[in-house]
């Protein structure tokens, strides 16, 4: 395809995106009370109930420091959870399995589109929508805590964190994508998606920092994906890593995603061939 | 000159892969452990040529492979055997181009986004299809005037009828000025008025924009009133392709024609049997003052002509045999030689 073919398709499928996100967010704010409980009040408890149970262990004797945290620290590692956390995709605005399932993705087959491109929209529209609400909530913390709230030891290191999370979030999006695939072959999709969740919500520190598990577990969960969509972020965020780790990330979640593409175009090609438009 | 071949099909088939449920609960339990697999076919050895500008009318009972057919040649699902294509184009790997040029109407599936307007849906196909927005909107307005249903365009889909939802669907479909439409029970579901609507919406689109449209319906009122050519599907397997007057006219040679007489009209004797004669028709019954013939279709106009001239009539039927009355016909002798037509009958093109 010439140079010209492919910049005519990319601006093509650059408007179709942004028209999709567009509709994306206007079903996400046609229901007032869906959007609240679902958008914004989603997860806000959890902070709270790791607060105590940080708190609970360190009462402990003796007990100053977790790795190389005290007390102070997880408390800022919990409420950059709480912020980091709502850029990952939520598994349940993708409902590729249940349009496998029920035929209805008949209708894009017959389109002059690639599916991912729709679908990509509504990862778009999460980064964008959850991107405000954090922004929000780091300015609003910033300004009602400023002796709790986390503030970046670095300028650069904001930008860096987001870019982390951003990035290992369209990874977890692909890995999502992926597993709702195997709907071509499975009816256990959404088990296996809720399994998938544990595991990434283990290795990216969102119970406890990877850093304060063993040594050889944590360093192998640095090759890992989802290492990367908390806790690289924010100890990089908090100063605890620097440079030269972010660069690693940015390796790391390249590969990632060169291979969750590859897997998932390789996935569908296969899959495609099952379909049987059941339900049409 | 022939039209351009916009589908065709060749010795197509489509297999699939069940394994056989056992009842109850040790049959679940065996299943679990030992699966005995069976093959349905689905589709088998179709033949099919569709040119442009056809308006095509596929039928069959339920299970036959109507919407199968349709998966296959418009690239849902992947042939097990032969081969299809699209405007020269292998059916399953369809590019954009061809994809541009063809639309799809399910009527048990939305095709529009279900929590969106109709109109951001159609904003969204235009982008999709590349029409420009302007253009878009014309046709939008030009279809919903038509169907009725210009002042729902930006209401929420889920809060429209299932008659607007449906004419909503049609709209989206003819949107980008497809060359090839396929319609799969448009009508399943909906009023009497609303019903004609769409059939005279789609035979209008059909002459001024020269698509090409395959309609499957149950409903054998929609293919009578708008189709010209006919499939019969049965079993997978292409039972009846060509001409529905055609077939008609094969299958229903003769016409039912009921007179009532005004008092003091002529009566009914024995030497009036001379002037059916040359028109080939009988006497069924008579009474006194109405009577019933059978006439060959063909004369039967000048027949009914001719009574005019003979009594003095208060009332006339013409009857012939429904569609609904010849399909079974067919599906009850499963072969249309049988009823003294061919298989493949000649198309009408």
């Amino acid at each position: 395809m010439s140079s010209l073919a492919t910049r005519a398709r990319f601006v093509r499928d650059a408007r179709l995106v942004r028209r999709a996100v567009g509709y994306e967010l206007k079903k996400q704010l046609a229901f007032r009370a869906g959007f609240l409980v679902r958008e914004v009040f989603r997860n806000v408890g959890r902070p709270l109930v790791m607060i105590a149970v940080f708190w609970a262990l360190f009462r402990q004797d003796g007990v100053t420091a977790l790795g190389s945290y005290r007390f102070d620290e997880l408390v800022r590692y919990v409420i950059l959870v709480a912020v980091l956390q709502r850029l990952m995709f939520n598994e349940r605005a993708l409902d590729l399995a249940d349009q496998i399932f029920n035929g209805t993705l008949s209708k894009y087959l017959v389109m002059p589109v690639r599916l991912g491109r729709l679908f990509f929209a509504r990862f778009v529209e999460h980064v964008a929508l959850q991107g405000a609400i954090a922004l929000a909530l780091v300015v609003l913390g910033s300004l009602c805590f400023p002796n709790v709230w986390p503030v970046p030891t670095r300028p650069i290191a904001a930008l860096q964190a987001f870019v982390l999370v951003i990035a290992a979030s369209y990874a977890y999006f692909q890995t999502i994508w992926l597993l709702q695939l195997l709907a071509f072959w499975l009816d256990v999709v959404w088990t296996l998606m809720v399994m998938a969740r544990f595991v990434v919500i283990f290795v990216a520190g969102v119970l406890v920092p990877v850093t304060i598990m063993p040594p050889a577990l944590a360093e192998s969960f640095r090759w890992l994906y989802p290492y990367w969509l908390v806790t690289g972020p924010i100890e990089i965020w908090l100063g605890k890593q620097g440079n030269r780790d972010f660069w690693f990330g940015c390796g790391v979640l390249a590969v990632w995603l060169v291979a969750l593409h590859a897997l998932g175009a390789w996935t569908w090609r296969r899959g495609s061939r099952r379909y049987a438009g059941s339900g049409m | 000159m022939d039209a351009e071949v916009v589908l065709r099909a060749e010795a197509l088939g489509k297999v699939f892969r069940t394994f056989r449920r056992k009842p109850g609960l040790a049959g679940v339990l065996a299943n679990f452990f030992r699966r005995d697999y069976v093959e349905i076919r689905a589709l088998d050895a179709i033949e099919l040529e569709i040119r442009r500008g056809e308006f095509v009318g596929l039928i069959g009972s339920n299970g036959a492979g109507k919407t199968t057919l349709v998966k296959v040649l418009t690239g849902i699902v992947a042939a097990t055997s032969g081969r299809s294509s699209v405007f020269g184009a292998e059916s399953f790997a369809l590019g954009d181009r061809e994809k541009r040029r063809l639309a799809l109407v399910m009527g048990q599936r939305s095709q529009l986004w279900w929590d969106l307007p109709a109109l951001d849906s159609f904003h969204l196909l235009a982008e999709i299809y590349e029409v420009p927005q302007e253009r878009m909107l014309e046709r939008v307005r030009a279809f919903a005037t038509r169907l009725d249903v210009a002042d729902r365009l930006d209401v929420q889909l889920r809060h429209l009828s299932l008659g607007q939802r449906m004419k909503m669907e049609i709209i989206g479909a003819f949107v980008h000025e497809p060359e090839l439409v396929f319609l799969d029970e448009p009508t399943i579901g909906l009023d009497l008025v609303s019903r004609e609507t769409i059939r005279q919406f789609l035979i209008e689109t059909n002459r001024r924009e020269g698509a090409t449209i395959v309609l499957t319906s149950h409903d054998l009122e929609d293919i009578e009133s708008t189709c010209r050519r006919l499939l019969i599907l049965d079993a997978g397997r292409m039972l009846f392709d060509g001409d529905l007057v055609e077939l008609q006219r094969r299958i229903v040679g003769e016409r039912a024609i009921e007179l009532h007489l005004e008092p003091g009209s002529r009566a009914w004797s024995s030497e009036l049997e001379a002037e059916l004669e040359p028109f080939g028709a009988k006497l069924v019954r008579h009474g006194p003052l109405s009577l019933v013939f059978s006439v060959p279709a063909a004369h039967s106009q000048r027949f009914v002509q001719h009574l005019f001239d003979l009594f003095t009539v208060r009332d006339l039927a013409v009857e012939r045999l429904p569609l609904e009355d010849l399909v079974r016909d067919v599906f009850k002798s499963r072969t249309l030689d049988a009823l003294g037509a061919p298989a493949r009958a000649e198309r009408a093109t």
